[in-house]
């Protein structure tokens, strides 16, 4: 990828960073007119999180995050129908699915490099698309999955929650997501993150120091596939039901434009990106029907003028805000 | 192979083709552990190809690449590495978007290997590699700009980050591909300074275009020539060549 952003910040404005996120997911249900809403698009920042791994962290434009989010939802709603399972083994399950055909995908795709590698993700997101439309006896085809059941938090045979409420579903989604949010962090921080920004930027030379790159970016793909699988299991327990449309190639694409909107190369920027593309999907959806076009244009605006996304243009405009008062030396957000 | 042996790297018949072209023809090249040692020749005299042999970087056709008593020839680059061998690179080859300081210490974790793949601990529970990405920041006298990013570095100071990211896995034999390539005539004799130091507790393969810098530092001299080696000696003897001079150094010497 081009488009590498060193944004520089601290650990202390990182630390901070993470107050921000507790924030924006208690502001969320209080500023928007829904539950559902917010659940969508934390939902989604989730998607766009793990794609940002791949994306941000490891220079990889994957076309295969439907995939996994697809089968996440899939994987999910089919075992709380047949086999009745409850709430936290159909994530586990879909994490699973998700982590298992990131490996399959993965595991292929990074055989090559550059434009083929993308090529690649593409087919087989092709793929999973045409398996799904045809297994319509399990998935229901163009139909959609029906059916599909919000279980309550139960540990054991006690009920601690039941979910069914929109705002204790976002409640729930919240608490995951913070999870996810700081398990991605520690990953960033982790000898295995770091190796992967050396992979970004330069993989020739991440090999001559003695990383076997193929290990590497297969575990990401598995982390991210892990994560986006989890959140498909979400959306389908969300809209009590699993649209064909979770595995199509749009769905990839949504995710990617997500991630690039809200800035490559941040996790903040993931929620940033979600958040302001299912508001604008929301608000420009009820203007007019031509709505897609009109975040056309608000894509190429953004990334035509906007290094680094939207959080990349906040960071920008709020340091030239505060000139030269602090030190201009850049420091990683995976410094120690 | 015996393990008494002076030698630390020992090529036997090494052989890179490209079709019909032989770019590496049948090369023996003996390296003695505790030597600088370094290849000239011509351009299109195969040092470069000899080098991706010796880095992994191209699989050579034929022959045996002998390190440290074992033959290597089928180990991929980055499997080199854990072996002892490092590299650097004719063409500057950083991390860019990372500081100096990250530079190293990547170079650093990479001798792990797979080790790296943790990704639940923090990157300074490994305290052993900052502080190698420490030590060689000294040693290059780049302390100062530790957290500068390696791609805000002068030309000079990128190619001595360069080389220096060869020494952080602790190799045993180092292979720089022409460290100067680029240098400023200022900035020369700061890396001449560095590939002796280095020398003093490295072996090191320099291949080498600039003279005074390969008669001035090595002890030994491997002169190529169409993809074979034509002479071979100390520095004296290779200067006072006949078959040298016309093929090569006439421009220089």
């Amino acid at each position: 990828m081009s488009e590498k952003n060193p944004l520089p910040f601290a650990k202390t404005q990182s630390r901070s960073m993470l107050l921000w996120v507790i924030a924006v997911l208690i502001g969320l249900p209080l500023v928007l007119p829904s539950a559902t809403l917010a659940t969508e698009i934390l939902i989604f920042a989730m998607a766009a999180l793990a794609c940002n791994l791949l994306l941000g962290y490891t220079g990889l434009l994957s076309f295969g995050q439907g995939i996994f989010f697809g089968a996440g939802s899939y994987c999910a709603a089919l075992l709380m129908i047949h086999l009745q399972w409850g709430l936290f083994s159909a994530l586990l399950g879909a994490a699973i699915a998700g982590a298992l055909l990131a490996f399959l995908v993965g595991a292929l795709a990074i055989r090559r490099t550059g434009i083929y590698f993308v090529m690649l993700t593409l087919a087989f997101s092709q793929m999973a698309y045409f398996l799904t439309y045809t297994l319509s006896g399990w998935t229901g085809g163009d139909n959609g999955l029906l059916d599909v059941p919000r279980p309550e938090i139960r540990i054991g045979d006690t009920l601690l929650m039941s979910l069914s409420d929109a705002r204790y579903f976002y409640g729930f989604v919240a608490v995951l997501f913070l999870l996810i949010f700081i398990g991605a962090r520690r990953v960033i921080a982790s000898p295995f993150g770091s190796t992967l920004m050396a992979i970004r930027e330069n993989e020739t030379r991440a090999a001559a120091i003695g990383y076997d790159t193929r290990h590497f970016k297969i575990l990401v793909f598995m982390l991210s596939g892990a994560v986006t699988g989890v959140a498909g299991a979400l959306y389908a327990m969300l809209l009590h039901f699993v649209p064909l449309s979770n595995i199509d190639l749009m769905m990839s694409e949504n995710i990617l434009i997500m991630t690039i909107v809200g800035g490559t190369g941040s996790l903040f920027g993931s929620l940033l990106g979600a958040g302001s593309i299912v508001l604008l999907g929301d608000f420009l959806s009820d203007l007019w029907p031509r709505w897609l076009m009109l975040l056309g244009i608000i894509l190429i605006v953004v990334v035509v003028f906007m290094r680094g996304g939207l959080w990349g243009g906040f960071t920008s405009a709020f340091e030239r805000i505060k000139g030269s008062r602090k030190s201009r030396l850049p420091i990683q957000e995976e410094q120690p | 192979m015996s393990a008494k042996t002076p030698y630390l790297l020992e090529t036997e018949n090494l052989k890179l083709s490209y079709g019909a072209f032989n770019a590496v023809n049948g090369v023996n090249l003996k390296v003695e552990q505790g030597t600088i040692h370094t290849v000239i020749g011509p351009n299109g005299a195969g040092k470069t190809s000899l080098f991706h042999c010796l880095t992994g970087e191209r699989r050579a056709t034929d022959g045996a690449i002998v390190f440290g008593g074992k033959n290597i020839i089928k180990k991929p680059s980055h499997g080199r590495v854990a072996l002892g061998m490092a590299r650097s690179f004719q063409l500057t080859s950083l991390f860019q978007n990372l500081s100096v300081r990250e530079n190293l210490r990547l170079a650093a974790q990479g001798r792990d290997g797979l080790a790296a793949l943790n990704f639940w601990r923090r990157v300074d529970s490994k305290r052993e590699h900052l502080d190698m990405a420490d030590q060689v920041l000294e040693r290059l006298q780049l302390t100062a700009r530790a957290n500068t990013l390696a791609g805000e570095l002068s030309h000079g100071q990128q190619r001595v980050l360069e080389v220096g990211m060869s020494i952080c896995s602790k190799p045993k034999l180092l292979m720089l591909d022409e460290p100067t390539s680029g240098m400023g005539i200022d900035d020369i004799p700061i890396m001449t300074q560095l590939i002796s130091d280095l020398g003093r507790d490295h072996t090191v393969l320099l291949i080498e275009h600039n003279m005074s810098i390969v008669m001035s530092i090595s002890q030994r001299i491997t002169v190529m020539s169409h993809g074979q080696i034509l002479v071979e000696g100390p520095p004296e003897f290779v200067r006072a060549d006949e078959r040298v001079r016309t093929a090569y150094l006439g421009e220089a010497a």
